[in-house]
């Protein structure tokens, strides 16, 4: 099982977004940044579940791991989800915080 | 009154008086110049079918095409009313297609009031097809070929879509083809009305396709889109019309819009609303237009 850091994640807390989806896919409009934003499926989980609470990686995993019935953890996927957090926060749509 | 019906003495003098005042879609344009040897009778057989309006009327563009210099050496300068110009000086030989330029930049650069895409507009049987494309993917080529078979002409340059309903408006402007592309036209259509062509703009050669009298006619009449095409033209390239996701059409309509960045939620929420009413689809064709124009009609006619 890989290592886990405890840093939290939140939604940015300066954006207002509005959604539009289709299948699996959605695309985000910040209307504070004027940015409009591709999410693929897991992105856009990320994103609503950083909306109701802050989470660090291993809440978040285990969310996802109650969402997708073929979720397993392996360093490979820890990457993506590393990846892809830093990719949202660069966007500026999540912010990290202080645990 | 149409353009037409105007003796070119006339035009000559509204040019340099009061300026020649016509309408063109949404848009009016009071036109200015004297530029009065050659210019005239290029802006009455291309402009032919657009109707006049009233001296006295609100216009939406005032625009010069003034000559500059001297006697030796005259070029021309594009300008408007109260505005900086958007081009240098350029050779009194090539008026028609700055003025064309011109134009775009004038609603490109004011025309907010609608969202503005870079896309061909054309209809068949009440259904509207978006063609959204950078310069260069074959845009102009496929808007001609395809009024040359039947399909209303709503615009060649710029979708107009209404931010209420999003119903886009016609703006049938001249179509500019340039390059190889005119030769292309000349081939698919021998009827084609086409005005001079113009070499060595910077854009390559030049010349403009007039569009049919009905679609200027119909110019009141909005279009429903119910297609998204980004169409690709490859050289040699077999032809390929293939679905893409709606989440990657949205992205690479914004991509094309004049004024998305400037239009904040408004903008995303027309984007939304045209993406959902659509099928959306990539199109890569070579040099057959005719069969280019077939694969639009099947799909039009239901067959894809």
């Amino acid at each position: 099982m890989p290592v886990l850091s405890q840093q939290r994640w939140q939604l940015n807390l300066s954006c207002r977004l509005h959604w539009w989806k289709d299948g699996d896919e959605c695309v985000v409009f910040n209307a504070v940044s004027g940015k409009t934003h591709f999410l693929n499926e897991m992105g856009a989980h990320t994103v609503r579940l950083l909306t109701v609470e802050s989470l660090n990686r291993k809440e978040l995993i285990n969310r996802f791991t109650a969402l997708y019935e073929d979720f397993i953890l392996d360093d490979d996927v820890l990457h993506y989800i590393q990846d892809m957090l830093q990719h949202l926060e660069d966007q500026g749509l999540i912010e990290a915080v202080s645990s | 009154m149409k353009l037409a019906e105007l003796p070119l003495i006339e035009i000559r003098r509204q040019l340099r008086s009061s300026g020649l005042c016509f309408q063109c879609g949404p848009f009016t344009t009071r036109l200015h110049s004297d530029l009065l040897e050659f210019f005239p009778a290029q802006i009455h057989h291309l402009h032919a079918h657009y109707p006049l309006v009233k001296d006295n009327s609100f216009s939406d563009f005032h625009v010069h095409l003034l000559r500059h210099g001297n006697r030796w050496r005259s070029q021309l300068r594009f300008w408007i009313e109260d505005e900086e110009m958007p081009f240098g000086l350029f050779p009194l030989d090539t008026a028609l297609p700055f003025l064309e330029w011109g134009l775009n930049w004038c609603v490109a650069t004011r025309a907010h009031q609608f969202l503005m895409l870079h896309a061909g507009v054309l209809e068949k049987s009440g259904q509207t097809l978006l063609l959204p494309a950078h310069p260069g993917s074959g845009k102009s080529t496929l808007c001609a070929a395809l009024m040359h078979r039947g399909w209303r002409f709503l615009s060649d340059e710029f979708a107009l879509v209404r931010w209420k309903d999003t119903a886009v408006l016609p703006f049938p402007r001249p179509i500019s083809l340039k390059n190889d592309s005119i030769a292309a036209i000349r081939a698919f259509a021998p009827e084609a009305v086409m005005g001079p062509e113009f070499p060595k703009t910077p854009k390559g050669t030049v010349s403009h396709l007039r569009p049919f009298r009905e679609s200027i006619e119909r110019s009141d009449e909005p279009g429903r889109v119910r297609w998204i095409v980004f169409p690709r033209f490859q050289t040699n390239s077999s032809l390929r019309l293939e679905p893409i996701k709606k989440a990657q059409a949205f992205l690479q309509l914004t991509t094309h819009s004049f004024n998305y960045g400037l239009c904040g939620l408004r903008g995303f929420e027309s984007v939304s609303r045209l993406i959902d009413a659509c099928d959306c689809y990539t199109f890569e064709y070579g040099g057959d237009l005719e069969q280019a124009v077939t694969q639009l009609n099947a799909l039009a006619e239901g067959l894809i």
